[in-house]
Order: C-alpha cells, then sequence, then structure tokens
C-alpha cells in the first residue's frame, strides 16, 4: 500500500522524460523564471484523483498535467517541432523514478493557447498528459 | 395486430422517457462541474467565478451570469456563448475572457485550475446521476 506523495514522483519523472526526449529546451515546473532562454517547456498539474479499494489501499494516483512548449512566435508551426518531441517523450510512455513508478502516461487532448504581451504574441503548443503514478 | 402496435407505442414511449432522462441527467454533471468550478475559482473582482455558465438543449444562464461577471467587473471582456450541439450535450463554459489563463497559466504566470478539477471530480458521480434520473421515472 502506498503511502507517500505521488506528485514529486510524477514530477520527477517528467523532467527525466523530458530532459532524454527533448534535451533543446530546459524544462520547468508550473512557471519559468523571469528571462529563462525560449522557447521552454513548463508543465503544471491540473487535476488529481486516487483509486482507492478496500482497506484504503491506494492504488495509484491519477494525474492530470498540462505540458506546454512557450514561446514568443506568431506562428504555432515554430514550436512544433519541439512539441512533438514533448508528445514523442511522453504518450505511451512509462517509467521507474526514485520512490515511484509511472505506470503510464498518456496525452489525453492537445492544447493550445495564445497570448499578448506588450504587443508581442506568446504561443503555448503541447498537450494535457493523465499519469498513473504509483509510490513505493 | 392490436397488441403490436401497443407495444411499438410502449417501445418508442419508453425510448422517449429514456433520452429526456438522460439529457437532464448531463444538465445535473453539468450544473455539478459548474458548481465545482465557482467553488475553486480564484477570485480577485469575483467575475471569473460569476461567469461560469451552463448551457444545455433546455436552456442556458449565460445572459445572467454574463452579468453577474460584469456587476463585479465592468471592464471584464465577455466571450459570446458556446452552445451544445443537441440533446445529450451540456456545456460548461466560462464567460469572462481571462478565464483560460487562470486555468493554465501564461508565460509568467502560474496556472491556478479550477475548471479542470471540478470536471474530473464530476466524473465520479456520473453514473450516479444518471441513475438517479432513471430511478425517477
Amino acid at each position: 500500500v502506498a503511502t507517500v506523495n505521488e506528485t514529486t514522483r510524477a514530477e520527477s519523472w517528467l523532467y527525466q522524460a523530458l530532459a532524454a526526449g527533448v534535451p533543446s529546451l530546459q524544462a520547468y515546473s508550473v512557471v519559468a523564471p523571469e528571462g529563462a532562454a525560449q522557447p521552454f517547456i513548463v508543465f503544471q498539474q491540473q487535476a488529481t484523483s486516487d483509486l482507492m479499494v478496500v482497506g484504503a489501499a491506494r492504488v495509484w494516483a491519477s494525474m492530470l498535467y498540462l505540458v506546454k512548449v512557450v514561446g514568443q512566435t506568431t506562428s504555432f508551426t515554430a514550436l512544433q517541432p519541439a512539441a512533438d518531441l514533448v508528445d514523442a517523450a511522453l504518450h505511451a510512455a512509462a517509467g521507474q523514478v526514485g520512490g515511484g513508478t509511472i505506470l503510464a502516461c498518456t496525452r489525453e487532448r492537445a492544447f493550445s493557447l495564445v497570448e499578448e504581451s506588450n504587443g508581442l504574441q506568446w504561443r503555448h503548443l503541447g498537450g494535457v498528459f493523465r499519469l498513473l503514478v504509483q509510490g513505493q | 395486430m392490436s397488441a403490436a402496435f401497443v407495444g411499438r407505442d410502449l417501445l418508442a414511449s419508453l425510448s422517449d422517457t429514456l433520452a429526456e432522462r438522460a439529457d437532464r441527467a448531463v444538465g445535473d454533471i453539468a450544473r455539478e462541474v459548474r458548481d465545482g468550478a465557482v467553488s475553486n475559482a480564484a477570485r480577485d473582482t469575483g467575475s471569473m467565478a460569476s461567469g461560469v455558465y451552463v448551457a444545455t438543449a433546455d436552456g442556458s444562464d449565460y445572459g445572467e451570469r454574463m452579468a453577474e461577471a460584469r456587476d463585479a467587473n465592468p471592464e471584464v471582456v465577455i466571450l459570446d456563448e458556446v452552445a451544445p450541439d443537441g440533446p445529450g450535450e451540456a456545456v460548461v463554459g466560462c464567460a469572462a475572457g481571462h478565464s483560460i489563463y487562470v486555468e493554465y497559466g501564461t508565460r509568467n504566470m502560474a496556472a491556478q485550475p479550477f475548471l479542470t478539477p471540478a470536471a474530473e471530480a464530476a466524473r465520479a458521480n456520473m453514473a450516479g446521476h444518471v441513475m438517479a434520473r432513471i430511478e425517477s421515472a
């Protein structure tokens, strides 16, 4: 029965998988620091729920993560190669990380967003991924 | 012959009743998502939380919610209503234009998700809503 917090396991695995799959971009949890070289990757937890069985045994934590490539550009095409690498690194993936196992990671939907700041366009391209995480 | 017609009428009637109740269950689920989102929403002026609406084939509270969002912040950007494609569908939407940036974050602002957690939480109760509507027949 897992009695650990799975969030740090999930994020450690995301860092690990993104570093291996998209080595040219830096990945950040929640928000990139001011002045970070762009494009960059940001991931953030969107929602979580537990699969619980008899005896309050937690089988896994189901965690939704938004993972996106962010860059100052007027076209999603500029971000597409990196977003494709993110998808290849995470979709239908699984793995081990210290203190936990990522049983499965699958993309549930694609994601895109445009924001304007001081007359400049920033675009976000990626996906929402569901991770099934088992703490050990 | 007459028995066959009666049977067909009963089946048609049952089918209509089930479809209506399924529609109502979809509306119940959508309202649960909306209530969860309103509860989760970060608040500054309150316009984002006030602007979460539900639209079903039977109607929508978009107008009321949009007005509340404007009352909370007269400068809020209001988005057009998104309507469901037909029966059996419902939309939980956000009238306040900045909601998407709060839900998903910006290049220099962390996301504060409120709609996704509400939708995920409602998943667990979907079957219950459907059964409640069917059993109330």
